[in-house]
């Protein structure tokens, strides 16, 4: 007899759970999963790292704030892209209602080009630290052992099942579920200096 | 933190995990740091392995967001305790301003013996009224009830009219079944 798996989404739900009954740590568990998706979001919409920061954690606390009564009806991740947008949106609004920002006409194209220069200028440590991390897990995956590349592979890239991967691999189940491990774990390693 | 922990939060990350595995691991990602730290790192290395990194920035979000709550939490707790000292006080100012009120009320009253006098002697004082001494005054009903209870307590325990206790009553007790106590003296007292 096999056993029911979970889905991805029925991790979100249980840590929506426990949030909902007052675990704030579970919370944290889900802005680590999910900071990297709405902050590119919302970068999509504003322009500025500092303010779109500022605007994805707003996205974070207004979740946490409503999330008592997420009832569950769609996933998680679709209930806060939606919180996202709405949050960015009103971040556009409310910088056209204020034309004037930081000194500097946001209508005049010149002057727009010359904030957003100054702000890629202010944060080379901030595009550094991207460029690092990503450099150093595809040099991480490259040296891994052919099938742990492969399995990893095949399921963040190619988002298949453990199933489908056992079929195209032609290696059990299980076997599927150890490389996938290992091959996290030995790039986790080699993160691991610049998480900290 | 176990090779075994870490492979089965790899497993609930892909939703490749049976049901019951799940609960408790969850629970253990918001009370083991070690644990949330490698569900931070394995969601890192998916996000970068399908270009979904949105820069370093977005590695302040939890700490940030974590900050947020808690100085929420704790400006809520301000707040309540702030509330509950207004509130405090507010019930203070109230109880001191109905006790004010029942004294002015009541000293007013004393003052005017109008509201209490009966209407054929207005004016008379409200405390030539009542402070009427109602123990010295004969009180038809209590003789008649003293009267009554005496004549009908079998234990002589209630005082007659004049004060007396009535000791005799115990001599005019029903005699006990000394039979039915094994022999004791029919001299018991109680």
């Amino acid at each position: 007899m096999t056993k029911e798996k979970t889905s991805s989404a029925d991790a979100d739900r249980l840590l929506v759970k426990r949030v909902q009954a007052g675990d704030q740590a579970a919370f944290n568990a889900l802005v680590l999963k999910y900071q990297q998706r709405v902050l590119k979001l919302v970068s999509r919409y504003v322009r500025d790292p500092e303010e779109a920061l500022d605007v994805a954690q707003e996205v974070f606390i207004r979740a946490y704030r409503a999330l008592k009564g997420f009832r569950g009806d769609s996933a998680f991740y679709t209930w806060l892209y939606r919180i996202a947008v709405n949050a960015a949106k009103n971040a556009i609004g409310a910088a056209t209602r204020n034309p004037v920002e930081g000194g500097l006409d946001v209508d005049d194209p010149e002057l727009v080009e010359v904030q957003r220069r100054m702000t890629d200028e202010a944060t080379p440590e901030r595009l550094l630290y991207t460029e690092e991390l990503k450099e150093t897990i595809n040099r991480a995956i490259e040296e891994l052992p052919s099938e742990l590349r492969r399995a990893i592979l095949l399921r963040e890239v190619k988002g298949l099942s453990y199933e489908e991967i056992a079929q195209v691999m032609d290696s059990p189940v299980g076997t599927v579920r150890s490389r996938i491990f290992r091959a996290r774990e030995a790039v986790a390693q080699s993160i691991k200096p610049l998480l900290e | 933190m176990s090779d075994l922990l870490r492979e089965q939060l790899s497993a609930l990350m892909d939703g490749e995990l049976p049901h019951e595995e799940c609960e408790l691991l969850v629970k253990r990602i918001s009370t083991s740091a070690d644990l949330a730290q490698s569900w931070h790192a394995y969601h890192l290395i998916g996000d970068a392995l399908r270009d979904q990194l949105a820069g370093g920035d977005a590695e302040q979000l939890a700490p940030r967001v974590r900050e947020a709550l808690t100085e929420e939490g704790k400006e809520r707790f301000h707040h309540a305790g702030r509330w509950r000292r207004w509130s405090t006080l507010v019930a203070g100012i109230a109880v001191l301003g109905l006790a004010g009120l029942a004294g002015s009320l009541i000293t007013s009253h004393m003052d005017s013996g109008k509201v209490f006098a009966p209407s054929g002697a207005s004016g008379t004082r409200v405390g030539s009224a009542i402070h009427v001494d109602w123990r010295s005054e004969p009180q038809p009903v209590q003789a008649e009830l003293s009267r009554y209870l005496m004549m009908h307590d079998p234990y002589g325990l209630t005082p007659n009219p004049s004060g007396d206790k009535a000791g005799g009553a115990v001599t005019a007790m029903p005699p006990l079944n000394t039979s039915a106590q094994g022999g004791q003296s029919s001299n018991t007292s109680y």
